[in-house]
């Protein structure tokens, strides 16, 4: 073992200085020594009277330690060579001063364990550790752990998992010594350390047995579950070994296990010391055996800020004192910042605006009042609210009186229904030439775009067709509206498709109309077409007159083609006539004209040349003499909305549609179903006239204000708000079928509004004639019966419908029920 | 021995002393497994940024001990670049960045590393559940959170305490990071479906006695029983770990969790538990406790955010200055 080892290995105070003890002092200089004399004797003549007995050698060595300083090694003297001490004791290992072997009980375990904790905060010197028990020599008597029986039952390999040690590697702490490696600490270090012996000696001075225990006194009083002396008394391992667990301080800890009958009251022992805290016994983490998590404490959650926090917030900190009791879930989604909050505070840029325009047409008295800034804003503010108001004062018209004493023209409204390719269009295009509405100039360039392309006789029905695709199929689509007037009467044409895929639009046609035109084709085979199973001649009859129109006007269409025979038109009238009486239209409502639309023969003017047969009137006179004899003026209001759109800046919702029941003028206030808006009437047109009322009959158009576009779409229902229409989701239906109905799904027109529903329960049949039921809860019901059947609207909350109303169900295309609402 | 006046060398040399690099052990704050830290929340700290907020984790007892500190800024919602395709909903990005100077012992680089690059794709994976993406359409938002000051523990090499187990300071960071973001961009005035609050769970193994013996103090001791060889490890869960605690986790979970909803939005679980059984249990163990941790961490964001909002109300003048009393409702009419 080399010299440099046992220096390592050293103990500074148990060891070097017992070297030092060995004579050293030989080496002292001359001057030092004549020092050394002079502070000893000032030394002794401060120690005098106190009765400490140390000998020269001592003082001398703490002077020599204390660079001759009098005072300081006066001081140690005082401090540590207390009358019952021996001056040897003084520089030992802290340890074996603070935990005296009387009192010192803790176990081995946790002696060595305290022994690491006090080192830490020592000079240390030994880098190497002792192993426990195995001795390194150096004059300590030492045993073996061998020697001691630590691996008597232990087998030579596979040593159980309870008998390894376990090692722990300890941090280092910083020490108090410099770098370098002696072994012994800074002057500083020192005088920290005289400094504690003497308070340790000052109390040893009051007692022995109180001095002896001064740390663990200390420690008891913190906790004093943890009293050594109880624990572990019976376990002290033997002296030696206790000396040598108290003085090691490693960096690395070998811990042996015990022997298994030690372990027992040891573990008892820690586990009691670690529960054992009663004034703090939420310290760090305790055992928790069972399974269950334990809910956090919540109410001391929030945490206070930092100086660091502090700095960033600043005033904020305590801008807000909140109360932190409340913890109920704070449901907003997202906290507004304050500019987005103050984006509303005042009207928008477009209200502004549009409150300016109102105001310069005059449309608003709050004008005057837009003289000051303050009361500018004000104004605006009103002007968000006009929407609900009245843009013009009502004028409380009594409309029923004014229609009364109108001596304006009436107005009739009627739908042109038939077989495609029966020459709708063209008659109504010829109508409408002949009455001056279309001009020769207009005729001529259809003419030649229609020859263009080929068609050139469609060139009358361009005027109703206006589309490019109506032209190039030469079909109608869509309802296309025109006014025409006579000298007795307004009239509203719309033209409703023939072709079977637009049967949807005729409906909606026809719900607008007062009477219906049936043009029929005259030519050869043309007319039956129309008029077998499928043919549209039959279907859109019998719609009308599902839909309500009881008068019919039939045109025998293209009789040019069939020479003008008048064989012909007798054997067409003689059918149609049979089957509009059983279709339900009576003989006095129906009437028969022939014409030719393409020619224009007897439609504005008589054709005595090649009708000499036909005495009748024209076209114009019968569609004068078919004027609607009653309207229903005097029922709550109700318009179907037939078309939604931009009237243009000043009039941004306008809607069209005929209103079917009641009267309103400028000003009232509307309903609208289903989207349960109120809108306000800014303005009423008629037949593109301005009007201040309207009655039940009129196709009118309004311009509303107070509604947003979006909440009106076509087949939607205004009514007056005192009696509104309460949307129906399921209703009663007596109804005339078509074809077979069982419970199915359909779908539901009335106007323009259609809806998807199903005939949940077939309720009666009933007869024909008397309206007696024939039959309870039927399977099915066949084509041509009269019943009763309940309709319930899927897909949607409920259609605007009411007692009374004309509805007809279709499925695939077909027309299979008409009926009307109970 | 010649010399006594200077303190000599050793002839031969010896190693250079190691010094502890701090005394973060002796800084933890004692209390109960199921016990949260104590949190500092607080939104709106960034000027430019359109939400934002300060997340810290209060040290009691020395500044100088590391402890987590973080912002979250939320930028946004604002248009997409013109380069990037059309997106229907909001574009949500995040990036967490750790600052040069955050990490106790070692100072970072300014470049993005992995850990970075994770955690960001994870607190992104995190917040965009929350968010109501779909309300902003063409849009982005972008969330940056920058820890100022973190515990350690971040499964660096050298960083760890080399006893086994699991690090827990990413996690605690992440989860931290979430729950600050949330805030910032309820802040930012976004809507959201739930806020999101980020919690911690870790198994600790518990040695007997010697579960908590480390340094409780100056001259404390527990005065516990030596480790010894035990038959089986008793497990015991511990919410909101600290990384500085003196123990042994051996698996840790991670949650993002939206109360309201009862969602998780994120979970990151690592270690292991049992070589034994299948760890179903275990696991399920951990992220039921992240989640209760996640709760007590939600009522904090719920308290800083209608602090933030009484604040909104203030500016605009909807409430009086020490009009907010009794149940912090608002004078509003």
């Amino acid at each position: 073992m080399s010299r440099h080892k046992n220096i390592r290995n050293l103990d500074p105070y148990a060891e070097e200085l017992d070297d030092f003890d060995g004579g050293e002092f030989n080496d002292v200089s001359e001057s030092d020594e004549r020092q050394l004399e002079e502070g000893l004797v000032q030394v002794r003549g401060a120690l005098e009277g106190t009765g400490v007995s140390v000998t020269d050698k001592e003082i001398k060595e703490s002077l020599w330690h204390y660079y001759f300083d009098v005072g300081k090694t006066v001081n140690y003297v005082l401090s540590h060579h207390a009358p019952a001490k021996k001056p040897k004791k003084k520089p030992q290992s802290q340890f074996t001063q603070k935990v005296p072997k009387g009192t010192s009980g803790v176990s081995s375990s946790s002696s060595s364990y305290m022994a690491h904790e006090h080192i830490c905060a020592l000079p240390k010197t030994n880098l190497l550790g002792y192993f426990s028990g195995i001795g390194q020599g150096h004059g300590f008597e030492t045993r073996t752990a061998t020697e001691l029986g630590f691996f008597r039952d232990c087998p030579w390999g596979n040593i159980p998992e309870h008998r390894r040690g376990k090692i722990v590697v300890e941090s280092i702490c910083p020490q108090g010594g410099l770098p370098g490696g002696s072994g012994k600490g800074s002057k500083l270090a020192a005088l920290a350390k005289a400094r504690k012996e003497k308070a340790a000696a000052e109390k040893m001075q009051d007692g022995e047995e109180k001095a002896s225990v001064s740390l663990l006194a200390r420690l008891a009083s913190k906790t004093p579950a943890q009293a050594p002396t109880s624990i572990s008394k019976p376990l002290l391992p033997p002296t030696t070994q206790e000396d040598k667990q108290d003085t090691k301080q490693k960096t690395k800890q070998v811990i042996i296990p015990e022997p298994q009958p030690e372990v027992e009251p040891k573990t008892a022992a820690a586990s009691s010391q670690g529960l054992g805290h009663p004034e703090e016994p939420q310290i760090f983490f305790p055992i928790l055996n069972d399974k269950s998590i334990y809910m956090p404490q919540f109410t001391s959650l929030l945490g206070s800020p930092s100086s660091f926090a502090v700095s960033f917030f600043g005033e904020r900190i305590s801008t807000i004192k909140m109360n932190t009791t409340n913890h109920g879930t704070f449901t907003i989604s997202g906290a507004p910042t304050a500019a987005q909050a103050k984006a509303f505070s005042e009207p928008s840029p477009d209200d502004i605006v549009i409150a300016a325009q109102s105001g310069s047409k005059g449309l608003t008295n709050a004008k005057k009042k837009i003289d000051k800034p303050v009361e500018k804003i004000e104004a605006a503010v009103q002007a968000m609210a006009i929407d609900n108001t009245p843009i013009k004062a009502r004028r409380e018209i009594d409309v029923l009186d004014e229609f009364r004493n109108t001596k304006t023209k009436e107005n009739a409204n009627f739908v042109v229904i038939g077989h495609v390719d029966a020459g709708k269009s063209t008659l109504m295009g010829r109508l409408l030439y002949e009455c001056g509405v279309v001009d020769e100039r207009t005729i001529q360039k259809f003419k030649a775009e229609a020859e263009k392309i080929g068609k050139s006789s469609f060139h009358f029905a361009w005027v109703l067709d206006q589309t490019n695709e109506e032209r190039s199929r030469g079909v109608t689509m869509d309802i296309a509206t025109n006014h025409f007037s006579t000298a007795s009467t307004n009239f509203t044409i719309l033209d409703a498709p023939g072709h079977r895929d637009f049967v949807p639009n005729m409906i909606a046609g026809a719900s607008q109309a007062d009477f219906a035109v049936l043009v029929l084709d005259a030519s050869t085979g043309a007319f039956e077409s129309g008029f077998q199973n499928n043919g549209q001649t039959r279907e859109h009859t019998i719609l009308a007159r599902a839909i309500g129109v009881s008068r019919i006007v039939v045109a025998v269409n293209k009789l040019d083609a069939v020479n003008w025979n008048h064989d012909r038109y007798t054997e067409i009238s003689q059918q149609m006539g049979h089957f509009l009486s059983n279709a339900g239209f009576s003989s006095n409502s129906t009437s028969f004209v022939p014409c030719s639309g393409l020619t224009g023969a007897n439609i504005f003017h008589g054709a005595r040349d090649k009708l000499p047969w036909y005495h009748g009137p024209t076209l114009i006179q019968t569609l004068e003499s078919s004027k609607p004899r009653s309207r229903a003026i005097n029922s709550p209001l109700r318009i179907t909305i037939n078309d939604v759109f931009r009237g243009g800046i000043q009039n941004p919702v306008s809607i069209s549609g005929r209103i079917e029941a009641g009267s309103l003028q400028i000003g009232d206030a509307l309903l609208t179903l289903p989207s349960k808006e109120s809108a306000t009437v800014k303005g009423i047109e008629i037949n593109e006239q301005g009007s201040e009322w309207a009655v039940a009959g009129h196709n009118v158009t309004l311009h509303l204000s107070g509604i947003n576009i979006i909440h009106l779409k076509p087949g939607d229902v205004m009514c007056s708000p005192d009696s509104p229409i309460v949307p129906l989701n399921c209703f009663n239906l007596k109804i005339l079928s078509f074809e077979t109905i069982t419970p199915m799904l359909v779908g539901i027109h009335r106007g323009r509004l259609n809806a998807s529903g199903r005939v949940i329960s077939l309720l009666e049949s009933m007869d024909k004639a008397t309206g007696k039921t024939l039959k309870k809860k039927p399977r099915h019901i066949g084509p041509g019966m009269f019943a009763r059947v309940k309709v319930e609207v899927t897909l949607s909350a409920g259609i605007p419908v009411e007692k009374g109303n004309r509805v007809v169900l279709r499925l695939g295309g077909k027309t299979v029920a008409a009926g009307v609402v109970e | 021995m010649t010399d006594r006046r200077r303190i000599n060398g050793p002839p031969e040399g010896t190693t250079p002393l190691e010094f502890l690099t701090g005394f973060t052990h002796q800084s933890v704050i004692k209390r109960s497994p199921t016990t949260l830290r104590k949190i500092f929340l607080k939104t709106s700290l960034t000027p430019p940024a359109t939400g934002s907020a300060f997340l810290e984790l209060p040290t009691p007892s020395s500044p100088s001990t590391p402890t987590l500190k973080l912002t979250a800024s939320v930028y946004g919602p604002r248009p997409l670049p013109s380069a990037t395709a059309f997106s229907p909903n909001a574009r949500l990005t995040a990036e967490l960045k750790f600052s040069p100077f955050s990490t106790p012992g070692r100072r970072r680089g300014y470049i993005r590393d992995g850990v970075e690059r994770d955690l960001s794709a994870q607190l992104s994976l995190a917040l965009v559940k929350s968010v109501d993406v779909g309300k902003y359409p063409k849009s982005a938002i972008d969330v940056f959170v920058s820890v100022l000051d973190c515990e350690g523990g971040l499964g660096d090499p050298g960083d760890g305490k080399g006893g086994g187990g699991v690090e827990v300071g990413l996690m605690g960071v992440l989860a931290a990071a979430i729950s600050c973001a949330s805030a910032a961009i309820a802040d930012a005035g976004i809507e959201c479906f739930d806020l999101v609050a980020g919690g911690v769970a870790g198994a600790m193994l518990e040695r007997d006695g010697d579960v908590e013996v480390g340094r409780v103090g100056e001259g404390g001791d527990s005065g516990g029983a030596r480790p010894r060889g035990e038959h089986a490890r008793k497990v015991t869960l511990v919410l909101d770990p600290s990384p500085a605690g003196d123990y042994v986790i051996l698996a840790a979970a991670a949650v993002g969790y939206m109360a309201a909803k009862d969602e998780l939005t994120l979970v990151w679980t690592k270690g292991s538990m049992s070589p034994s059984s299948d760890g179903t249990e275990e696991t399920e163990r951990l992220i039921d406790g992240a989640i209760r941790a996640a709760i007590g961490v939600r009522l904090v964001i719920n308290e800083a955010i209608k602090e933030r909002w009484l604040l909104g109300l203030n500016e605009i003048g909807l409430i009086k200055e020490k009009g907010v009393g009794g149940d912090g409702d608002t004078a509003m009419d």
